[in-house]
């Protein structure tokens, strides 16, 4: 009977101890903001690496693990061969860089948008493709590298627009509160982490690249709408046209063309500060459509967002969003 | 004695071992490092300047104190000449053009070095009818240093990319005075 109760023990106890394992395994490892920081950096050094074709090819292999991948390309010597010579001709930017630990390393997002020079000296550049890049890092003793990454060329927008879900139209009686004032522009702050740390930063960097992602591929969902209105507080309010509340704010986000495997909101240049309410910010935005039938892509729209960023149990959300469309000279009289 | 003679071996293998390992330590202890807070702070600077750049705010003088007080863009230096490059041409609280990815940054002695890839867009807007047009394209190459105030460029140098190419508009004007404007 002891016995019985001992071995009976000795399983629970087994079964525990392989309950907490596989769940340990599971458990997104804990990055620093340091991490953070060298993940980024090999991302943006592989563009750089690979569109000049730097070292004959072999800067770009050394941002990949010596097995890493790039869609079909397997090793370092294949990812060499293909940098080599570099893009000529042809430019990117990247943008909405996200990273989320996971519990072999990390993973990443991003966007990319080409520019072409190729038509010769007189003839005006264009915009080329886009799309997203899906990455997986791992922690090498030489540091973060890329293990495996894959380019997501983007749907078309008459692709996307077959999802878009249209709500009834605005109620004229129904009066809108008006759009916030757009904020000038501040000085870098003397001490730029006032009540905020690297991480926060990062975490900011990481919502404002969300943004983009969830609008165009609602994070990798078909329903665009749960994906963006997450990434607000309770009450906050998306300024133009102005919406308050998670279910106007999901349906604000299907009235926009997205599908799983979009690109179409660019954010660069983002730029955070400390507030009194956590932290405000400004960023620039880019709608590019990719063109169609052999064209160019072109711009849709263009501007600026202003935020304002409150620290939640949740993580960093957006408390209050304004885009402001691009426009030279001062601002015009409302 | 052959037992002495493997421990002696094994003696120096170990000392030259530690030499070596000391020597590499003390090479990492002396190479420039940079902390999280470091790279947030420079990412902030990089990003600021498009906005400084592109509203010409404060008369181009929020632009030009970007930069320590005899820091350079390409060959203008010191606060004056640097905010005259944020006035003129295609500015105003609401304007985007220059837009940047994120910075290579690496430590450097005395700072760090960082390059960006960054496209100039004139956009369009629709009540005065003009078109969207992509400007020029380039890189940036920077060295920025840790003032008092926090980091700042001591330099930037831009290096276009897209050769001589124009925007439409301005290759069929006959107006080639344009001012002079940072990139």
């Amino acid at each position: 009977m002891k016995t019985l109760k001992t071995l009976s023990l000795s399983v629970c106890g087994a079964a525990l101890v392989a309950l907490t394992v596989v769940h340990a395994q599971n458990r997104p490892i804990t990055l620093t903001a340091l991490d953070y920081i060298q993940i980024q950096q090999v991302v943006f050094e592989a563009q750089f690496a690979l569109l000049g074709g730097l070292d004959d090819g072999r800067l770009y292999a050394q941002q990949f693990t010596p097995n890493g991948t790039m869609n079909d390309i397997s090793g370092t010597a294949a990812l060499t061969a293909h940098a080599k010579g570099g893009r000529p001709g042809v430019r990117s930017l990247l943008t909405n860089v996200i990273i989320e630990p996971t519990a072999q390393g990390a993973i990443g997002r991003h966007y990319e948008f080409m520019v072409n020079f190729v038509k010769g000296r007189d003839e005006p550049a264009e915009l080329g493709t886009t799309g997203r890049y899906e990455d997986t890092f791992a922690r090498t003793p030489a540091g973060w590298r890329i293990q495996k990454r894959v380019f997501v060329p983007s749907v078309f927008t008459s692709e996307a627009s077959k999802a878009v879900v249209n709500g009834p139209p605005p109620d004229p009686a129904v009066k809108r509160p008006p759009v916030p004032d757009a904020v000038p522009l501040t000085r870098p702050s003397k001490t730029p982490f006032a009540g905020l740390t690297a991480m926060d930063y990062i975490q900011i960097q990481n919502l404002v690249a969300s943004y983009g992602q969830a609008l165009d591929n609602g994070l990798m969902n078909d329903d665009n709408g749960p994906a963006y209105a997450s990434l607000f507080a309770p009450g906050a309010v998306f300024g133009r046209p102005y919406t308050q509340g998670e279910e106007p704010l999901k349906a604000l986000a299907r009235t926009q063309p997205h599908n799983k495997r979009y690109a179409r909101h660019f954010l660069t240049n983002i730029v955070i500060d400390p507030a009194p309410e956590g932290a405000v910010g400004r960023q620039y935005l880019v709608v590019i459509d990719q063109g169609e039938n052999g064209k160019p892509s072109s711009v849709l729209i263009a501007g600026h967002y202003e935020d304002i960023y409150v620290k939640t149990p949740a993580g960093w959300k957006f408390k209050q969003r304004t885009l402001f469309p691009a426009r030279t000279g001062p601002i015009p009289p409302a | 004695m052959i037992r002495h003679r493997t421990a002696t071996w094994m003696l120096i293998a170990a000392m030259t071992a530690a030499g070596s390992y000391a020597a590499i330590s003390a090479q990492k202890a002396s190479e420039p490092t940079l902390t999280a807070e470091d790279y947030v702070a420079i990412q902030q600077l990089v990003s600021r300047y498009s906005f400084a750049l592109d509203t010409g705010a404060d008369n181009g003088y929020m632009y030009a104190d970007l930069y320590t007080p005899d820091g350079t863009f390409n060959k203008s230096q010191g606060r004056e000449e640097l905010a005259k490059l944020a006035r003129g041409g295609r500015r105003g609280p609401m304007n985007v053009r220059n837009m940047g990815t994120y910075a290579v940054i690496k430590p450097a002695p005395g700072g760090a070095t960082g390059h960006i890839y960054q496209q100039a867009i004139n956009f369009g807007e629709r009540d005065k009818k003009t078109p969207t047009e992509i400007d020029h394209y380039g890189r940036y190459e920077d060295v920025y240093v840790k003032t008092a105030d926090g980091w700042r460029f001591k330099s930037r140098t831009f290096i276009n990319e897209s050769g001589g190419l124009k925007p439409a508009s301005q290759r069929t004007s006959s107006n080639t005075a344009t001012p002079p404007a940072a990139r």
